[in-house]
């Protein structure tokens, strides 16, 4: 019993000793030293110090960050340009969201100078600040970034800002033209010259398509496309000094998995999707239902990493797990019938093959291939949905393929989403699902199970339960019928002795 | 003595101690309670599932019956351990431990004949569950799939481990009362980090920005990255979720760490034995 209450005293103490390293921990997610407590300091006291402004690749787009003194980490994706700032700027803490800002606007000096990045102690790499820009040639989260660098940057940011002008030029004329439509239509529409609703279209101004087509200005910075590691970083000035507060750790990590995912639409609830992540992930579904899948490519992190890579300022994980981030949706390819205006025509994968970014780049299209008890059924292909209100109060929808839509009257209206449709009947076995190239190959990490769940009760259920007490009775009854037979035949024998 | 002999009359005396608690163990009644209270609360955590999926529609997930295993299985797990605890620790308290060690008996075949013992009820109510899960998948017609027999294969070295863990324990110990607020205590604190943990992790903050669980996030956090390396229950979660993420090298790493700590709590029991003694 004492060395049971001495055990627990050692926790005790241990415990005690942990909770000094938590609170050093816990003071990583603010500041190193008193001045930067903030119920100490006045909330907007701003003070100059060197901070790396980073735009950081995240899978689909750039993301703008900065890393104040006290994060000690920066985060990067391997394998993609990412850019780091070396910045002079105001930093401040904002208690409203417990970190620190950083006031651009009033100072945003570059650093002259060279970053150097070791692995292992051995400087591997020295790079000095460029020019770049980031532009969207389909726009922010509808296609692939770009980056320009050096007299590409200056060059680009020019065509960029040449076919702003040019849209804007575009809707100027279009406003213009409009007026003086609608200034005839009403003369006309006087005058008795229109007689049908078609008259009116045909004449009607074509609005120029949306100005997609995005760009970062042109700011200087140190691009940097590394395998993944562990670096270290710091920046080294003209007179050949390190920069204070510039010395960092750097870690570039690559997805440790990628697949496609699916955003599963029931269609009683079409509002309230779920999402399946996990490549071979079972969808247990009730039978008589229809379901609709929507396919993303995706990609898995460590979710320490990743999630400091979007907000560096986060406090860390101790336990760090794994995070399938979403990436672009699977768009219909350009063969299809059916093109909504805006989108790209493509359809981007990413999986085992992974030959390009976009898949017409190889002009493959994908059908959903339907598995049912080791038979190849019918194809399931892409196809366009829109969902109709119900007219009245009453709630209620319905969901509709986009011709049918079209065909019944809702022509100015893009499709509400694009999935492939399954059909789960009650007779229906377990299905094995997954993409597959018209070329016959499978799309990596596109598979799952649909598992038919039998409507059943509780009581057919607990059935099962009663297997170990049913055992249970013939072992402990045998043992005693056993025990039985052995005392009887001892008492014979007794009785017969005596 | 040769050392032949004696090895063999180690294993004959071990397999003796092995029949006897076996016996005991099938033909009485408790274990088949355990084993009926174990399943039914897998049971419900199924049917509510099933609830789930009648009501939603659907149910994106890796293995309905991984969680539910989990607990029959870590319910088990811990009765037979501690099943183990208060066997040896009673035989020693009643003197009955000293009497067996004036015959054949010594501290080697002792401790592996109670320590198989336990183990081979641990792998026939592993047969028995897996007999009753399939009676569920055919009832509610969930698909078994192939990560559900690699969790079975893995709770195997699991429940090992923490069996050894309670044969340690009861080796070491003076008397039932220490052996069994030890064992008890050790398994409590660790379920329960392992619960916190989970249940904390799963907190949504109030606000975006500011955490009030942090400190005790982190706290947790840390003692549940030792528990990593040392609890069977963790062994057994990380290794279905690295199975079930197709990382079968991080699988076979966790077999392999279950089975080399199995070991070493077996050898320390024999040691820890020797050194403690067959005397109350």
């Amino acid at each position: 019993m004492r060395k049971f209450i001495a055990a627990i005293l050692l926790l005790s103490f241990g415990l005690m000793g942990m909770d000094t390293n938590v609170h050093t921990v816990a003071a990583e997610t603010h500041d190193d030293d008193k001045r930067d407590l903030p119920g100490l300091v006045d909330k907007t006291e701003k003070r100059e110090e060197f901070v790396y402004g980073v735009n950081a690749y995240n899978g689909t787009l750039y993301q703008g960050v900065f890393h104040p003194p006290s994060v000690d980490t920066v985060y990067l994706l391997a394998d993609t340009i990412n850019i780091i700032s070396p910045r002079k700027t105001l930093i401040y803490y904002w208690a409203v969201t417990n970190e620190y800002k950083a006031d651009f606007d009033s100072m945003n000096e570059d650093l002259p100078g060279t970053l150097e990045i070791r692995l292992n102690g051995n400087l591997v790499l020295t790079v000095e600040p460029t020019d770049y820009v980031i532009q969207y040639p389909e726009g922010i989260t509808q296609g692939a970034a770009e980056v320009y660098l050096g007299g590409a940057a200056q060059r680009k940011y020019g065509e960029w800002e040449e076919a702003l002008k040019a849209y804007r030029l575009d809707v100027s004329e279009y406003y213009e033209a409009s007026r003086n439509w609608r200034t005839e239509l009403t003369d006309r529409v006087q005058s008795g010259e229109v007689t049908s609703e078609d008259d009116v279209l045909v004449s009607q101004p074509m609005r120029p398509a949306d100005f997609l087509y995005s760009s970062t200005k042109v700011f200087r910075g140190v691009p940097l496309k590394l395998p993944s590691g562990q670096y270290d970083i710091q920046m080294r000035n003209d007179e050949g000094k390190i920069v204070a507060d510039s010395v960092k750790k750097l870690v570039v990590f690559q997805s440790d998995r990628v697949g496609v995912g699916y955003t599963v639409i029931p269609e009683d609830k079409w509002t309230t999707p779920e999402q399946t992540y996990n490549p071979e992930e079972m969808l247990y579904v009730r039978s008589n239902n229809t379901l609709y899948l929507e396919p993303f490519f995706e990609s898995e992190y460590n979710e320490q990493y990743f999630t400091h890579l979007e907000a560096p300022q986060a406090p860390n994980f101790v336990n760090s797990d794994w995070k399938w981030v979403k990436e672009e949706n699977f768009k219909i390819s350009g063969s299809s019938r059916w093109r909504r205006s805006g989108d790209a025509a493509d359809v981007t994968f990413i999986g085992e093959r992974r030959p390009g970014r976009h898949i017409n780049d190889e002009g493959i299209a994908y059908d959903m291939q339907i598995i049912e008890r080791s038979m190849i059924q019918d194809s399931i292909e892409f196809e366009d949905y829109m969902v109709r209100q119900n007219p009245g109060k009453a709630l209620g929808y319905e969901i509709l393929e986009a011709m049918e839509g079209l065909s019944q009257g809702m022509r100015d209206r893009a499709p509400d989403f694009s999935a492939f449709q399954i059909i789960v009947r009650r007779s229906l076995q377990d299905l094995d699902v997954n993409l597959q190239g018209d070329d016959g190959v499978i799309l990596g990490g596109s598979g799952r199970t649909v598992d038919v769940v039998r409507r059943t009760g509780s009581t057919n259920l607990f059935l099962a339960s009663i297997l170990p007490v049913a055992l249970g009775i013939v072992m402990v009854g045998y043992r005693r019928y056993s025990l039985k037979v052995h005392r009887e035949k001892l008492a014979s024998a007794s009785i017969e002795n005596s | 003595m040769s050392d032949t002999s004696k090895i063999y009359k180690q294993i004959q005396t071990a397999i003796t101690i092995h029949k006897r608690d076996f016996r005991i163990t099938v033909f009485g009644p408790i274990i088949y309670i355990m084993s009926t209270i174990s399943i039914t609360i897998g049971i419900v955590i199924i049917r509510n599932y099933l609830s789930y999926i009648e009501s939603n529609g659907l149910y994106p997930m890796p293995d309905l019956f991984s969680f539910p295993y989990r607990w029959v299985i870590i319910l088990t797990g811990v009765y037979l351990a501690f099943s183990a605890v208060v066997a040896i620790a009673r035989e020693r308290e009643s003197g009955a431990m000293e009497l067996l060690f004036y015959g054949p008996v010594d501290n080697v075949s002792y401790v592996i004949g109670k320590y198989s013992a336990q183990l081979t009820v641990y792998c026939l109510l592993i047969i028995l569950y897996l007999i009753c899960f399939f009676i569920i998948s055919n009832i509610a017609g969930v698909q078994i799939p192939a990560s559900f027999f690699m969790m079975m294969l893995l709770s195997l070295f699991t429940g090992a481990y923490l069996i050894s863990v309670g044969v340690f324990v009861s080796t070491i110990s003076k008397s039932v009362r220490s052996a069994t607020l030890v064992f008890l205590t050790l398994i409590a604190s660790t379920l329960l980090i392992q619960a916190s943990q989970a249940w904390l992790s799963n907190i949504a903050p109030e606000s975006d920005y500011y955490n009030p669980v942090l400190l005790l996030q982190q706290l947790l956090g840390w003692v549940q990255v030792v528990l990593t390396w040392l609890s069977p229950f963790s062994y057994l979660n990380y290794g279905v979720n690295e199975m079930l993420r197709g990382n079968m090298v991080a699988f076979l790493r966790v077999v392999g760490l279950s089975f080399v700590f199995c070991m070493t709590f077996i050898v320390s029991s024999i040691i820890g034995l020797k050194i403690r003694g067959v005397r109350q």
